[in-house]
């Protein structure tokens, strides 16, 4: 017979420095070992919730979502007895929950949320009892394994106490929802408390369930689980003392494995599938809803929505006098509104234009950037500045119907003080569990990994700065930019086992979470509760709210974001909006900004100290040669000075030709209309989707996914 | 300023090159003897004593006319032991006041205490002059001492002394007590000394006779400060300095020296002016650092500690003498410089049931004693490593414990007791199928009746020795039934068995 066994306590490296590995390798190692389910409770969240979902729905494994919540009522967690010595910290003990339904998942996000923001600053934080019984509902919970309430309860008062505390949580949540935790780690101590939980098991008539308590994929990774509990407890591995792992047991096991440790006690690893079967809740079913509009009687979002658009077309369009465009203009915005109003997205566009009209009655310079610049509706609403039917601008790169994803508006503000005014509308508005900004998960870089590493291994102070010098913090590399290098460079002897080993632990905590911070601008907007999609604690800056998810979950699971991004250089065009009509008694309207000869010859001249975007000397010294003459040739000069053209050997060829030094050539005949306005040089995001589209005949989703996949980059900050 | 209330006390040392290796130095105070400065062939008297005044040496004379005296000790100046002796004096100093303010001057040391308001708690003036007195003797200089209401008639009269001694000068009396003594003190520039000489003008009390006007006319402001320096009348802001307390001793030697005890002859001189000092402050030595510099270039530091603060000579000279024993310097001594940790002295209340201890200071040398001969990380009392390593223990020095630690183990549950082979015994395992079947242990076969485990235990896998093993409990039978509950292990990598111990 086939061996069968669900992990259902597994921890992942967003249990920050209590776990070892990313949820997409406990995954892999899941599908490795044919698992069919597997679950995963990071510590105080469900920071690598998403992410887990994500990758187990890729590689059919059932994602089962819960997390391991300190409660602050269940006592201290475990610790070495008095008499030998230690430097175990009080923690309060960690309860394993686990979502069976929608409801219950619901319940795990308000509960984590509110002891989360009971805190007044960013912390751990714990849950009361009073907490576990209001948002017990829809939740299964262990007894834990050494983190566990159990196993402090057994270790401070016998079994006695331990039946006491496991009765105390039948009581909570329900007789058919309380498990009684088995691991088993070849720890004599830890056997003895398994007995002792049988026991209370058998009185209580509760169903036992085996479990590995895993920290990490493989066994190997017990290395890094090390690491990170020396850098948790600013201390080295040296001095750490017991509380590093006691062995290297908490990987994921196998099936097989797990049936043959547990042969004595069948029925509790044959429990595990049977609980498994009864985790209905995936995270795909989130219940997410972006919050609707209010509108008057008697008008719908999509009415409210086109008769706003209709305004601003005739405010924008109409001013230009130019009879063709303006018909161009309402053909396209029937299009996109026709789209829009299919794909529902009305409300959003709505929630934008309110946000951009508090930053206009409030004497804030507002203007949407990136993709939705390509949309005549959000030219129309005033979100953006530029016409993208004067400026034949692709409309698929910022909404598409094959995509089935939101449409991203990002917006730039100026100063901190304007942006976080305008924030802070946004939280009054949707109240403070509506509205939250998105998370930025700190990952080890390179600096970080050798800085953080050697600290760990006892690497003098002396030595770490050398090496931190030499660690490039930037993503692009050049050949000579690799971790060995930087070692060798910093006098390490790579021979050496111990530096080996340390470059070794470098290389592989690379990417793991770190910490989690908060993003630069990205607010998420729920229609109900936020904190019910996914849990919010309190961020560094007083006044804030984060999600404990990064954009990239956000996006995954369908949840939009608004970016809010300061831009200082805001703050200059305002004032010179201001000053201009002062002293020149001229109105300028930055969407209709006139065309100045003056200004490109300027321009042509290289004269451009101080002025935003071309002022570098990169730009300084390709201006003469490019020598732009209208809005498109600086709109291509500012694109052409960016890592991706220089890195991929567009710049070079794309002067040459501006020069007509060289003969503008084009990869095939069909490409020509897509690169004509590029002299055949591809520059813009925007060709790359559409090259994808003409010659792999691929569709707007699967072309936004390549470009996804090409500039692929999750958030982190070195 | 000079108010009503002011009262300062110039401590005045004469010869300080010379004073501060005499002190080190007893045997040679009755001879003639000059310190040397310079580099040769340029070397000078920079300070000499009474008796190679007397013989008719003076500062400034060259080495090789020192040599026409018959049987002058020529010592070579040491920055390291006046700087020694400047903190011994500055200590001394402040036993007296706190508030002290240091004068630079080139071959003299002096200071000035502040020691208004001290009358109720050092007596009158001279009473305080002569503690103070005292105790720079107990420091092994000998010194003048000025008190005076004002700060510079104080200075002027301890540097105008002809003798050791004290002087206090009454209110009112400075100008005349001032007088006699010759404008040299007051430390002229070389035009003011001309001026005065061709004024005729040659004692304190001459120029405080000249009338101010004129003498400003003539020498402007500098003219009326040393009027007023003559008369006893220039005010002066105190600014105090707080001496750093150290305790550190420094000698150069005259010869390398590798004998032990020619060591200790030093050392004790040493140690007993630091204990003088230790003791002023009712401190006592704690530890006591050693470093010198030694012939082949080399340095010897090395600490040795007593069990419990003292200032018993003959303990730390007895400790030392050990540990030199032990660590002997592996070359010939050049300097010695004794640092030493003060703690209030001890207090130790042992409760009147707890058992009789050793004495603490006899202990003291006896386990310095065997530490010299089983080795310094070898005494002690075995401590438990924070390490899931078992076994892993350190040594700690032995402490007299305090009643107030005590920590209670009692509790009612009753625990397993093991009773530990170290080393491990080795020992056969007969395996089957992954289960253990018997155990060979001292020539006899136990057939396994239980076996829980393996326990598995691994660390250390960042350094050169990493390390991995798993445990069995095992409950065995023999052939006549004995009955052998025991705790077994192997270690993973090198399949070794090995007897962990015997559950009573």
């Amino acid at each position: 017979m086939t061996d069968r066994y669900v992990e259902l306590h597994a921890a992942s490296a967003f249990s920050f420095l209590e776990g070892a590995s990313q949820p997409e390798d406990i995954v892999e190692r899941a599908v490795e070992i044919e698992m069919p389910a597997i679950s995963l409770l990071d510590r105080n969240g469900l920071y690598g919730a998403a992410r887990f979902h994500t990758s187990a729905e890729r590689n059919n494994v059932q994602a089962h979502i819960g997390a391991e919540i300190s409660v602050s009522d269940l006592g201290l967690r475990l610790a070495p007895p008095f008499w030998l010595p230690h430097q175990y910290s009080p923690e309060a003990a960690r309860l394993p929950l686990l979502c069976e339904s929608r409801h219950g998942y619901q319940n795990l996000c308000q509960l984590i949320t509110k002891f989360k923001m009971r805190e007044k600053t960013k912390a751990e934080g714990a849950a009361t009892l009073q907490d576990l019984e209001q948002y017990g509902s829809g939740l299964v919970c262990l007894t834990g394994g050494t983190e566990g309430p159990l196993a402090a309860a057994l270790t401070r008062g016998g079994e006695e106490e331990g039946r006491r505390v496991v009765a105390q949580l039948a009581g909570i949540f329900g007789q058919h929802n309380v498990y009684v935790e088995l691991q088993r780690h070849y720890e004599r101590e830890e056997e003895w408390r398994n007995q002792a939980a049988l026991r209370i098991a058998d009185s209580l008539k509760l169903p036992v369930l085996a479990t590995n308590g895993v920290r990490y994929a493989t066994p190997g990774d017990r290395e890094i689980l090390d690491v990170f509990t020396a850098i948790r407890n600013h201390t080295d591995l040296d001095c750490a003392g017991r509380l590093l792992a006691f062995n290297s047991e908490r990987y994921l096991r196998t099936p097989r494995a797990m049936n043959r440790l547990f042969r004595d006690i069948p029925h509790a690893v044959s429990n595990t599938c049977e609980l498994s079967s009864r985790l209905q809740f995936r995270l795909g079913d989130l219940g997410y809803e972006f919050p609707r509009y209010p509108v008057p009687e008697g008008e719908t979002m999509d009415s409210f929505l086109r008769k706003r658009v209709a305004e601003g077309v005739m405010k924008r369009y109409g001013q230009k006098n130019n009879r063709d465009l303006l018909t161009q203009a309402k053909k396209q915005v029937g299009y996109e509104l026709a789209l829009i109003e299919r794909l529902g997205f009305s409300g959003y566009f709505l929630i934008v234009w309110d946000i951009v009209n508090f930053c206009k009655e409030n004497d804030i310079l507002i203007q949407g950037r990136g993709s939705a610049a390509n949309s005549a509706v959000c030219y129309s609403l005033e979100i953006t500045a530029i016409d993208p039917v004067g400026m034949n601008l692709l409309f698929e790169r910022f909404l598409s119907e094959n995509r089935g994803e939101w449409p991203d508006i990002d917006l730039d503000l100026p100063s901190e003080d304007k942006r976080e005014q305008a924030i802070q509308y946004v939280y009054q508005r949707y109240g403070e569990l509506g509205a939250a900004m998105t998370a930025n998960v700190i990952t080890y870089r390179g600096k970080s990994s050798a800085r953080e590493v050697g600290k760990a291994l006892g690497i003098d102070q002396e030595s770490l700065s050398r090496l931190s010098n030499l660690v490039g913090q930037w993503e692009w590399r050049g050949k000579t930019d690799t971790m060995e290098h930087s070692f060798a460079g910093a006098g390490f002897d790579l021979k050496h086992p111990r530096i080996a080993k340390y470059l070794e632990l470098c290389t592989r905590i690379k990417d793991l979470p770190r910490h989690l911070g908060q993003h630069s601008g990205g607010m998420v907007i729920c229609q109900d509760h936020l904190n019910s999609i996914v849990p919010l604690e309190r961020a560094s800056m007083p006044g804030r709210t984060v999600v404990q998810w990064d954009k990239e979950d956000c996006a995954d699971l369908g949840i939009i974001k608004v970016d809010l991004l300061g831009l200082g250089m805001m703050a200059v065009v305002h004032d010179s909006l201001e000053l201009i009509s002062r002293h020149y008694g001229d109105a300028v309207d930055l969407a209709n900004l006139p065309e100045d000869k003056d200004v490109y010859e300027t321009l042509q001249r290289a004269d451009t100290v101080g002025m935003f975007q071309i002022e570098s000397r990169a730009q300084m010294a390709s201006l003469p040669r490019n020598k732009p003459e209208n809005f498109y040739d600086l709109v291509v000069q500012v694109a052409i000075i960016r890592p991706g053209p220089i890195v991929g050997n567009m710049m070079h060829p794309y002067i040459r030709r501006r020069q007509e030094k060289e003969e503008i050539t084009y990869p095939h005949p069909s490409l020509e209309e897509i690169l004509k306005r590029t002299l055949g040089v591809p520059l813009f995001q925007e060709q790359l989707l559409r090259i994808a589209m003409t010659v792999a005949d691929f569709s707007g989703a699967e072309a936004e996914e390549l470009r996804r996949a090409v500039g692929m980059r999750r958030s982190w900050i070195e | 300023m000079t108010g009503r209330g002011e009262l300062y006390a110039c401590l005045y040392i004469k010869e300080f090159p010379a004073q501060s290796l005499l002190r080190v130095r007893p045997q040679l105070r009755q001879r003639p003897c000059v310190v040397m400065d310079g580099d040769a062939p340029f070397r000078t008297v920079c300070s000499l004593n009474g008796h190679a005044r007397r013989a008719g040496i003076v500062r400034g004379m060259s080495q090789a006319e020192v040599d026409t005296f018959t049987s002058v000790v020529l010592l070579f100046r040491s920055r390291g032991e006046e700087e020694n002796t400047r903190g011994a004096l500055l200590e001394c100093a402040s036993r007296i006041s706190p508030r002290i303010e240091e004068l630079m001057e080139a071959e003299m040391f002096a200071c000035v205490l502040d020691i208004s308001g001290t009358a109720r708690l050092s007596g009158s003036p001279q009473k305080l002059a002569k503690a103070l007195l005292q105790q720079v003797r107990n420091v092994g200089v000998s010194a003048s001492i000025a008190i005076s209401r004002n700060f510079h008639a104080a200075v002027c009269m301890a540097r105008g002394m002809s003798r050791t001694g004290s002087v206090v000068i009454a209110q009112g009396e400075e100008s005349r007590v001032l007088a006699p003594l010759p404008l040299s003190i007051l430390q002229l520039s070389e035009e003011e000394a001309k001026t005065f000489e061709r004024w005729g003008i040659r004692s304190l009390g001459a120029l405080a006779a000249l009338t101010e006007e004129p003498l400003i006319a003539r020498m402007g402001q500098e003219g009326r400060r040393l009027r007023r320096l003559a008369l006893g009348e220039l005010p002066h802001l105190f600014v105090p300095k707080e001496p750093q307390f150290k305790l550190e001793e420094y000698q150069d030697l005259d010869h390398p020296v590798q004998d032990v005890d020619s060591l200790l002859f030093v050392i004790r001189l040493l140690l007993e002016k630091l204990m003088i000092r230790a003791a002023a402050r009712v401190l006592a030595l704690a530890s006591v650092t050693l470093d010198s510099s030694l012939e082949d270039k080399t340095t010897y530091s090395h600490t040795i500690r007593s069990v419990l603060p003292s200032n018993d000579l003959h303990l730390w000279l007895k400790l030392i003498h050990l540990h030199l024993q032990s660590y002997p310097p592996q070359a010939a001594v050049l300097t010695l410089r004794l640092y030493a940790d003060p703690e209030p002295t001890s207090k130790l209340q042992l409760g009147l049931f707890s058992p009789q201890l050793p004495e603490a200071v006899k202990l003291d040398v006896t386990l310095t004693k065997i530490r010299a001969i089983v080795g310094e990380d070898r005494v002690g009392r075995a401590v438990l490593k924070d390490t899931h390593q078992h076994d892993a223990f350190f040594m700690e020095t032995f402490s007299v414990p305090s009643t107030s630690e005590s920590a209670d183990l009692s509790s009612t549950e009753s625990f397993l007791a093991m009773r530990r082979f170290r080393h491990p015994l080795s020992l056969k395992v007969v395996i089957d199928k992954e289960n253990l079947k018997a155990v060979f242990f001292q020539r006899k076969r136990y057939d396994v009746a239980f076996a829980y485990g393996p326990w598995r235990r691994g660390g250390d896998w960042w350094s050169s020795t990493p390390w991995e093993e798993e445990e069995w409990d095992v409950v065995a039978r023999d052939q006549q039934g004995e009955l052998l509950c025991c705790c077994i292990k192997r270690d993973r990598s090198g399949r070794a068995w090995q007897m962990v111990g015997i559950y009573d």
